[in-house]
C-alpha cells in the first residue's frame, strides 16, 4: 500500500542529477559521492573495483536507507589522482571487465548451438527432455 | 542367694545341627498339609494346644520348633530343662539324638547338685516342691519311666511310635505345631522361627505371678551384627555357632560346652538316618528351609524338578540378594544416614525396615517422602520428624558441602523444595502431624539460613538459590504462599498448636519477610495474618494470670522487618500499632511482665516506631503519648536503666523523630511532629546530659548520641533562630572540650583503632571473595565505622554553614589524619571487588553499608578542611562515588554536581592543562549535568532509604532494605544506578545513543540546546579530568580499564550508526571533531602498546584482571544484544564512512586478539577482508596490554588462516595487521615455529609462493618470532639469523625442487 512505485527505484526524477560529488574539506583527497537510483549492485561492484586499485586508500559505501534508492560512496586516494578521477577509471575498468564477461558469455553460449547436443540446466548439469524428475530440489513454485 | 536358682529360666538351645522336617506321613493323605487357620500366631497356637493338652503350667517354650526326625518329636515335647537330680535322678541317657545333650545336662545338674551343701539342697527341694506342688516328683518320675520304656522299644526308630501320643506330657500338640510350622515356612518365608521369638519370653497364664528370666551375664551374647533378614538366621538369641562368625562372649556360661555338644549331636544324627534315602536327605538338608526346591524335595519328591506351573515360586528367593542399583542413602529415625555396609546388617527390630522394598535397614529419601503421606497419622508424623531432622543436617551441607550430610551435597535445593512441599501439604493437619510439618517447614525455612536471622537491612532473595544456582526458581520462591499464609493465619487464630510450634510459625513468617519485599507485601495482604499475629503474640491478656501466655518480643521483630520492607507495608501496620502503646505506657519496672521481658518488648516497640519514622510515618505518637515518652526518656537516660539495647533503641527513635521534625511537610501526614515540640521536650539536653554517665565501652550508645545530637543541630540550622547558632554554641560548649581531650576523644580513638585492626584482619584473611568467615570481621568494622561516621556527622552539623566549603577553624578536633588514612584504606580495599565474585557471601554488601556511609561523610568533611586541594577532593570523590550503594543517590548526585561545577576553565588553567576554548563556549560541564544527575538517579519505586536520614529520604523512601546482591552486579544492566561501574562517566553518550528513548531528553530544560559534538566534548573532558586526578593521587584502582575506555570510545563512533544523512555536510561526524579526536587519543594513550614495555612480553598473561570487553559492553547493551552484534555494526560503520580514520581503525583491533573467540577474527578478516588494507595501524599504536595476545597461540581456524593468506597476497597489508597475518601464516608453515610440517603446511607454502608477491614471500620465509621472552616487531623479526634457515630450506626441499630453488636465495643469503 505504502510501497513506493517500482519505477522510482531506477527512473531519475525531474532535474535530478545521477551523480553528486562532495569533496571532503578536512580529509585530503577524499570525497563522498552520492549516486542516485542505484543500489548495492553497483555500489559493491564499484567498491571492490576501487579497493583493487593501488592509488585508493579507502573505499566504502553505505546505503543509508533501504527504501531510498541511492548510496554514498566514500573514496580516499593517496593524492596521485583525485577521487573523481579514480572513480572514473574504476568505472571504465568495470565496463571493460563486464564487456569482456559479456563477450565471453556470448561466445560460450553460441557453443551450445554448435554442439547442439546436450542441454544444460541452471547448474550446468545436462538436462534430458526438460523435465525435472530427479531434480526435486529445484524450486518449482 | 548368690547362686542362681536351680530351677532356672528356660534357655533355648539348638536342638540339632540340621533343620527339622515335619513328619511327612501325617500330611500325605492329600499331599498338602492340612489347612490351618492363621488368625493366631504359630506361637500362640502352640501354647494354647499345649495348655489344652496338659492343663498344666508350661514352663518351657511351647514347641513350635520342629525336629528333623520323628523320634525327636517326642523328646521335643518334653520339658527341656530337666528337674534337678536331687529330686529326680536323671533319666538314663539312652536316646540317640537328643540324648547327648540330655546326658550332658544331666551331668551338669548332677555336678551342681553334688557341689551343693546339704542345706542348699534342702532349700532347693523345698522351693521346687513349693512351686510345682507335692506331686511333681510323681510326674517327673512317670515321665522318666515313659522315656526309658520308649528307649527300649526304639531300637529301629520306627515312626509309629512317634505318631502315638506319648503320655503324659507328649500330647498331639507337637504334630500340629509341626504342621503349622511347615505351612508357615511355605507361606511366610520371612517370619522368624517361633522358637527364637519365644525363647526370651516365658509363657504366661492368668493365674500366675510374674517372673522374669534370671539371666546371668554368661547368657548374653553380643553378636557382631545381627542378620538383616530373620529368614536367613534366627534373629537373636541362640547361642553363637560357628556360622555366626566371630562373637564376643561376655563370659562363658559355666558348665556348658556348646561346641562339643553340637558336634556330638551331628554325628549321632547322621548315624540315625538309616531309614531314609541318604542321598535325598543330604540334599534336603543342604537346601535352605522353605525354598521351593526344599518343599519339592521334601513333600513332592516325585514332582519334576522345574515345573513351569510353579515357576512363580522361584522368583522370590532370587531377588533376595537385591543388588542396590545405586547406593541410595538410607536414614535412620534420627535422620542420620546409615552407612551402606551397615544398612544390610542391622536387625529388623530397630524399626528401620518398614518400607516396601529391599531388606536394607533404614529409609531412603523416597521412602520417607512416600511415608510422609501416610494415612496413619503416627507414621506420617514420625516421618515428617525424620525429614525435619534430615533438613536440619542438610542445611549445614548447603553451607559447606563437607558438613551435615555430605552424601547429598549438590542436591540441597531440590530436596529443600520437596521437603517444603511435603511440609506445606501436611501443615494444615491437626495435632502432631501439623506440628511436625511446621517443624519441618521451620527447619527448611528458618534454620536453613540460621546465620541471617538478625539481618534486617537487605533483601535475601539471593540466598534462596544457594551456592549452586542450578534452578531458576529458589526454594522459598516455590512456596505456595496463597495457601500457606492463610493456614498460618488460621493457626494463629485457633491456637491449638503448642506454643513452640506457633513461635516456629512466627519465625517462618519472619524469614519469609526477610526474603523479599514482595513476599513481605504478600504477608501483609493476607487476610487476618497481621491481626492474628498481634492477637496471638502481643495482645496477651492483662492482668496476668498463671496460665496466660506472655507476649513474644520476636513478633515485634517480625513486624519491624515487614515495616522495613516497604512504605505500603509499614502503613498497613500503623493501625494495629496503636495497641503496642501498652508496652510503652508502663516502664519496665512497673510493667506487669518480668523486667527483662518488658525491657525487650519496650525496645522492640521503639525500634518498630523508628522503622515507621524512617518513612516519616507515625511520628504523631510522640505527641499523643508525650507524657509517657517524657517519662520513658527520664527512665532510659537515668542510671536506673541498665539495658544498653533499650537506650540505643530510644536514641535511635529520637533521632528518627528529630529528622521527621526538620520539615513538617515531609512526614505523612504532614505536621505530625513539630520542631517546637522537639525543642520543648528538651531531648537534646537530656541526651547531652546522658553522655556524662557513659564510658568508653559504650560505643553503640555514643554513636546514637552523636547521631541524635547531629540530627538536632541539623534541624536547628533549618528551624532555629539565626540558623541555629545558639544551639550549636551550647552543644559545642559541651563537646569541644570532650572531643579534644575528654571521653569522646577516647571513644573516637578506640573506634579508629578497632576499625584499623578489623581492616587488617580482613586484608590478611581475604582471598578473592568475602566468605562467611569474614562476616564477623566485617560486622565489627561496620560497627566502628558507624561510630566514626556519627562523629563526622556531628562535626559537620557543628560547622557554621551547611554548604561544603572550607572552614577557617574546625568546630572541634577529630583525628583527621588517622581518619583520612583509614578512609583511604577502606576505599582502596580489595573486598569491594570481592563483593561480586560468586563465592562471596550474598548479603555482604549490606555489611559494607556503614563503610560507604562513613566514606560519604568523610568526603564532606574533606571539603571543609581548609588545606584540601580541590583536585585531591575530586579524586577522592571519584573514588568514593564507586563505593556507594542504593540509598546514597542523593549524596552521589550532590557530589557529581559538585565535581562538574568545580571543573571550570580556571580550575584547569591553574593546573596547567590546556583545554580548547570551544569546550567552554556552551557552558562547559553544565550541558552534561542533567545526564550525570540522571545516571545517579534512583528509580522511584525502588528507592532505598538512606542510612543518613534526611527529610528528603524519609519522604520518598520506598523501602529501607537494600536490594539483593544479584540486582547490583556491576556488569549487567540494572534498575539501580548505584553502585557505579568505573566507566559510568560515559553515561551521557549512552543517552545520545539512545536519544529516542532516553528520559533525560524528555526532561531537559528548554535552554539546553547543545549539539552532539558538544556533549561528547564535555563528557570526554570530564573523563579525562577524572582519569588524570585519579592517576595523580594514586587512586589507580578507580581508573578505567582498557576495555572500558575502548568500549567508551566505540560509543563515540557509533553515534554515526543509523544516521541518515550528513545533512548537507553542515553537521560533520562527531568523531571527526578535532577536540573529540584529541580527547579520545589522549584517553587511549595510556592503553596503547607503546605506553608500556610490558606489552611486548610473551607469552601473554593467562589471567586478566579486568573484565573482557564483551562483559563491559553488557553494562550498556544488556544481555539481549551480544557484543558481537555491536562489533558487526561497528565494522560496518568503519567500512562505509570511516575514510580509514586511524583511531577508528585502532578500535577495530582489540577483539581480534587470540583471547577472544574466533568469531571476531572471522568477521573482520574473512567477511571484511577488503577493509584490512585500510587498517594501517603500527604495532605501537595497538590498544593492548600485550601484543603477544594477538600472536600466540597460533590461529587454528582454517578459514581465518585462509583469510590471512588472501589479505596478504591480494592487497598491500600494512603495519600491525600485516605482522599478524605474516606471523600466523609463517607459524603454520615452518616447523621451527611450531608447524607440524605436514601436507597442509607444504600446501600453504606453495600457495604463498605461487600467489604472493616478492615481498610477501620474503616476509613469510624470513619471519622469526619468540614464543617466550620479548616479541620482535618488524623489521627485527625478518632479520634474524640462525640454524633455522637451513632447516627451512630443507623443509622447502620437501615441497619440491622448484620451491627450494626459489627460496634458496632468500634463505642462504648473508
Amino acid at each position: 500500500m505504502n510501497a513506493p512505485n517500482r519505477y522510482e527505484l531506477y527512473v531519475l526524477e525531474e532535474g535530478e542529477r545521477p551523480v553528486e560529488v562532495t569533496e571532503d574539506t578536512k580529509i585530503p583527497n577524499a570525497a563522498t559521492i552520492k549516486i542516485v537510483k542505484q543500489d548495492h549492485t553497483l555500489a559493491n561492484l564499484l567498491r571492490s573495483q576501487l579497493l583493487s586499485m593501488p592509488q585508493v586508500l579507502f573505499a566504502g559505501y553505505k546505503v543509508p536507507h533501504p527504501l531510498h534508492p541511492y548510496f554514498l560512496l566514500k573514496i580516499q586516494t593517496d593524492g596521485s589522482v583525485t577521487p573523481t578521477q579514480v572513480l572514473e577509471t574504476a568505472c571504465t575498468k568495470l565496463i571493460g571487465t563486464i564487456a569482456t564477461l559479456e563477450a565471453k558469455f556470448k561466445r560460450e553460449f553460441t557453443f551450445k548451438d554448435v554442439d547442439g547436443g546436450v542441454q544444460e540446466d541452471a547448474y550446468g548439469a545436462p538436462v534430458t527432455g526438460g523435465s525435472f524428475e530427479g531434480n526435486s530440489y529445484v524450486d518449482l513454485f | 542367694m548368690s547362686q542362681p536358682s536351680l530351677v532356672g529360666s528356660i534357655l533355648e538351645r539348638k536342638p540339632a545341627g540340621k533343620p527339622s522336617t515335619p513328619p511327612s506321613q501325617t500330611t500325605t493323605k492329600t499331599g498338602f498339609p492340612a489347612v490351618q487357620h492363621r488368625s493366631q500366631s504359630a506361637f500362640a497356637r502352640a501354647r494354647q494346644n499345649a495348655q489344652k493338652a496338659t492343663g498344666q503350667r508350661l514352663r518351657d517354650v511351647p514347641v513350635v520348633q520342629p525336629s528333623s526326625s520323628l523320634k525327636n518329636e517326642i523328646l521335643q515335647s518334653k520339658p527341656v530343662p530337666l528337674p534337678p537330680a536331687s529330686i529326680l535322678p536323671s533319666p538314663a541317657a539312652s536316646q540317640r539324638d537328643p540324648d547327648a545333650w540330655r546326658n550332658s545336662m544331666e551331668e551338669e545338674n548332677l555336678r551342681r547338685v553334688e557341689a551343693m551343701t546339704e542345706e542348699e539342697r534342702e532349700q532347693e527341694r523345698a522351693e521346687i516342691l513349693e512351686k510345682f506342688g507335692p506331686h511333681v516328683a510323681e510326674v517327673l518320675r512317670k515321665a522318666r519311666e515313659a522315656r526309658e520304656a520308649k528307649q527300649k522299644a526304639d531300637g529301629e526308630g520306627s515312626q509309629e511310635v512317634g505318631a502315638q501320643p506319648s503320655p503324659p506330657s507328649s500330647p498331639s500338640r507337637p504334630r500340629i505345631g509341626e504342621r503349622t510350622r511347615s505351612f508357615n515356612s511355605i507361606m511366610r518365608p520371612s517370619s522368624p522361627p517361633s522358637s527364637s521369638a519365644s525363647s526370651s519370653r516365658p509363657p504366661s497364664r492368668a493365674d500366675r505371678k510374674i517372673r522374669f528370666a534370671d539371666i546371668t551375664p554368661g547368657d548374653i551374647h553380643v553378636y557382631e551384627s545381627a542378620p538383616p533378614s530373620p529368614r536367613r538366621k534366627a534373629l537373636a538369641l541362640p547361642s553363637p555357632s560357628d556360622s555366626d562368625g566371630p562373637t564376643i562372649s561376655l563370659g562363658e556360661w559355666k558348665g556348658s560346652s556348646q561346641k562339643s555338644l553340637r558336634r556330638r549331636e551331628e554325628t549321632t544324627e547322621a548315624a540315625q538316618d538309616e531309614g531314609r534315602d541318604v542321598k535325598t536327605e543330604v540334599k534336603v538338608a543342604d537346601l535352605e528351609e522353605g525354598t521351593p526346591e526344599y518343599i519339592r524335595q521334601r513333600f513332592f519328591p516325585s514332582a519334576p524338578a522345574h515345573d513351569p506351573s510353579v515357576q512363580w515360586m522361584q522368583a522370590a528367593p532370587e531377588e533376595e540378594p537385591e543388588p542396590e542399583a545405586e547406593p541410595t542413602i538410607r536414614f535412620d529415625l534420627s535422620g542420620s544416614p546409615i552407612p551402606a555396609d551397615l544398612s544390610s546388617k542391622l536387625p529388623t527390630h530397630l524399626g528401620l525396615h518398614h518400607h516396601a522394598e529391599g531388606s536394607h535397614a533404614g529409609y531412603t529419601l523416597d521412602d520417607i517422602f512416600l511415608l510422609s503421606r501416610s494415612t496413619v497419622p503416627a507414621q506420617r508424623a514420625s516421618m515428617l520428624s525424620v525429614l525435619a531432622k534430615i533438613a536440619h543436617k542438610l542445611a549445614r551441607t548447603s553451607a559447606d558441602s563437607k558438613k551435615g550430610i555430605p552424601e547429598l551435597a549438590g542436591q540441597e535445593l531440590p530436596l529443600r523444595k520437596r521437603m517444603l512441599a511435603t511440609g506445606v501439604e501436611a501443615m494444615s493437619e491437626r495435632a502432631s502431624v501439623g506440628a511436625r510439618a511446621v517443624e519441618l517447614l521451620w527447619e527448611c525455612i528458618v534454620w536453613w539460613d540460621d546465620v541471617i536471622r538478625d539481618l534486617d537491612g537487605v533483601e535475601l532473595r539471593d540466598l534462596d538459590l544457594g551456592t549452586t544456582a542450578t534452578s531458576s526458581e529458589g526454594a522459598l520462591a516455590s512456596l505456595p504462599l496463597d495457601y500457606m499464609l492463610p493456614q498460618i493465619a488460621n493457626a494463629f487464630a485457633v491456637g491449638d498448636f503448642p506454643p513452640e510450634t506457633l513461635v516456629q510459625l512466627l519465625e517462618i513468617l519472619h524469614r519469609l519477610a526477610q526474603h523479599s519485599n514482595a513476599m513481605a507485601t504478600t504477608i501483609v495482604s493476607t487476610k487476618g495474618l497481621i491481626a492474628n499475629t498481634f492477637q496471638r503474640f502481643l495482645l496477651t491478656p492483662i492482668p496476668l494470670a498463671d496460665d496466660t501466655p506472655l507476649p513474644t518480643p520476636f513478633a515485634l521483630t517480625f513486624l519491624r522487618i515487614v515495616a522495613l520492607s516497604s512504605r505500603e507495608n509499614a502503613s498497613a501496620l500503623l493501625d494495629p500499632a496503636d495497641s503496642l502503646l501498652r508496652f510503652v505506657i508502663s516502664l519496665p519496672t512497673a510493667s506487669p511482665f518480668p523486667v527483662g521481658l518488658a525491657t525487650t518488648l519496650l525496645s522492640e516497640t521503639l525500634r518498630l516506631y523508628a522503622a515507621f519514622a524512617s518513612y516519616g510515618l507515625y511520628a504523631h505518637i510522640a505527641t499523643t503519648a508525650q507524657e509517657h515518652f517524657l517519662q520513658l526518656n527520664r527512665y532510659v537516660l537515668s542510671p536506673q536503666c541498665l539495658s544498653v539495647n533499650l537506650r540505643s533503641a530510644w536514641l535511635e527513635l529520637i533521632e528518627a523523630w528529630i529528622v521527621c521534625a526538620h520539615d513538617p511537610h515531609r512526614t505523612t501526614p504532614t505536621h505530625e511532629i513539630l520542631w517546637s515540640q522537639v525543642v520543648g521536650w528538651g531531648w537534646i539536653d537530656d541526651i547531652l546530659a546522658a553522655r556524662e554517665r557513659l564510658t568508653v565501652q559504650d560505643e553503640e550508645l555514643w554513636r546514637r548520641i552523636w547521631e541524635a545530637s547531629a540530627a538536632f543541630l541539623e534541624g536547628a540550622r533549618i528551624n532555629g533562630l539565626r540558623g541555629g547558632e545558639e544551639e550549636r554554641a551550647s552543644a559545642l560548649a559541651i563537646l569541644k572540650e570532650s572531643f579534644s581531650s575528654g571521653v569522646e576523644q577516647r571513644v573516637v580513638a578506640v573506634a579508629l583503632e578497632g576499625a584499623r585492626t578489623a581492616l587488617g584482619k580482613l586484608s590478611s584473611g581475604l582471598r578473592q571473595a568475602i566468605l562467611a568467615s569474614d562476616v564477623p570481621v566485617l560486622q565489627e568494622l561496620g560497627r566502628h565505622a558507624n561510630t566514626l561516621a556519627a562523629a563526622t556527622r556531628l562535626f559537620l552539623a557543628c560547622a557554621p554553614r551547611a554548604t561544603p566549603e572550607s572552614l577557617p577553624e574546625p568546630p572541634f578536633i577529630l583525628p583527621f589524619a588517622e581518619l583520612s588514612s583509614l578512609c583511604a584504606a577502606i576505599t582502596n580495599h580489595p573486598f569491594w571487588t570481592g563483593l561480586y565474585t560468586p563465592e562471596s557471601t550474598l548479603y555482604a554488601h549490606a555489611l559494607c553499608r556503614p563503610l560507604s556511609s562513613l566514606l560519604s561523610r568523610y568526603l564532606r568533611l574533606v571539603r571543609t578542611m581548609p588545606n584540601t586541594a580541590l583536585d585531591l577532593w575530586m579524586a577522592q570523590a571519584f573514588a568514593i562515588l564507586c563505593r556507594l550503594f542504593p540509598g546514597d543517590e542523593d549524596f552521589a548526585q550532590r557530589t557529581a554536581i559538585g565535581i562538574a561545577e568545580t571543573i571550570t576553565q580556571d580550575f584547569l588553567r591553574l593546573r596547567g592543562w590546556n583545554v580548547p576554548e570551544a569546550v567552554w563556549d556552551r557552558g562547559g560541564m553544565a550541558i552534561i549535568t542533567p545526564f550525570l544527575k540522571y545516571a545517579l538517579r534512583p528509580t522511584p519505586e525502588l528507592r532505598v532509604g538512606s542510612v543518613w536520614k534526611t527529610p528528603q529520604s524519609i519522604s520518598i523512601a520506598a523501602t529501607q532494605r537494600l536490594p539483593p546482591l544479584s540486582a547490583l552486579t556491576p556488569n549487567e544492566r540494572r534498575d539501580h544506578a548505584l553502585p557505579l561501574a568505573k566507566d559510568w562517566l560515559f553515561s551521557p553518550l549512552d543517552h545520545l545513543l539512545r536519544s529516542g528513548e532516553s528520559e533525560v531528553f524528555k526532561n531537559l530544560p528548554e535552554s539546553w540546546d547543545a549539539s552532539e559534538a558538544e556533549v561528547v566534548r564535555a563528557t570526554l573532558l570530564l573523563i579525562r579530568v577524572s582519569q588524570e586526578v585519579l592517576q595523580y593521587h594514586q587512586l589507580s584502582g578507580f581508573l578505567m580499564s582498557r576495555e572500558e575506555a575502548v568500549f567508551g570510545c566505540m560509543k563515540v563512533f557509533m553515534l554515526e550508526h543509523g544516521q541518515q544523512e550528513p545533512s548537507g555536510g553542515s553537521q560533520e561526524e562527531v568523531f571527526r571533531d578535532t577536540i573529540v579526536e584529541r580527547f579520545m587519543t589522549d584517553l587511549l594513550a595510556p592503553f596503547s602498546a607503546s605506553a608500556s614495555q610490558k606489552s611486548l612480553r610473551t607469552p601473554p598473561p593467562s589471567i586478566h584482571t579486568s573484565d573482557s570487553i564483551d562483559v563491559v559492553a553488557k553494562r550498556f547493551l544488556g544481555s539481549a544484544v551480544p557484543f558481537y552484534q555491536w562489533y558487526t555494526d561497528f565494522v560496518g560503520l568503519y567500512d562505509s564512512i570511516s575514510f580509514a580514520h586511524p583511531l577508528f581503525a585502532r578500535l577495530l583491533l582489540p577483539p581480534l586478539s587470540m583471547r577472544y573467540p574466533v568469531d571476531y577474527r572471522k568477521y573482520l578478516w574473512a567477511d571484511f577482508n577488503h577493509v584490512m588494507r585500510t587498517i594501517r595501524v603500527p604495532p605501537e599504536a595497538v590498544i593492548t596490554g600485550s601484543i603477544a595476545e594477538y600472536l600466540w597461540p597460533v590461529e587454528v581456524d582454517a578459514e581465518v588462516v585462509g583469510a590471512y593468506l588472501r589479505a596478504l597476497v591480494k592487497g598491500s597489508l600494512d603495519g600491525f595487521v600485516r605482522l599478524v597475518a605474516v606471523h600466523h601464516i609463517s607459524c603454520k608453515i615452518w616447523p621451527d615455529l611450531g608447524s607440524d610440517g605436514e601436507e597442509k603446511a607444504q600446501k600453504l607454502l606453495r600457495a604463498v609462493i605461487d600467489q604472493g608477491g616478492h615481498d610477501v614471500v620474503r616476509d613469510v620465509v624470513l619471519y622469526r618470532q619468540n614464543r617466550v621472552g620479548t616479541i620482535m616487531l618488524p623489521p627485527a623479526c625478518f632479520k634474524q639469523q640462525g640454524e633455522w634457515k637451513a632447516s627451512r630450506l630443507e623443509f622447502a626441499g620437501r615441497c619440491g625442487a622448484e620451491v627450494r630453488e626459489r627460496l634458496k636465495g632468500l634463505l642462504e643469503g648473508q
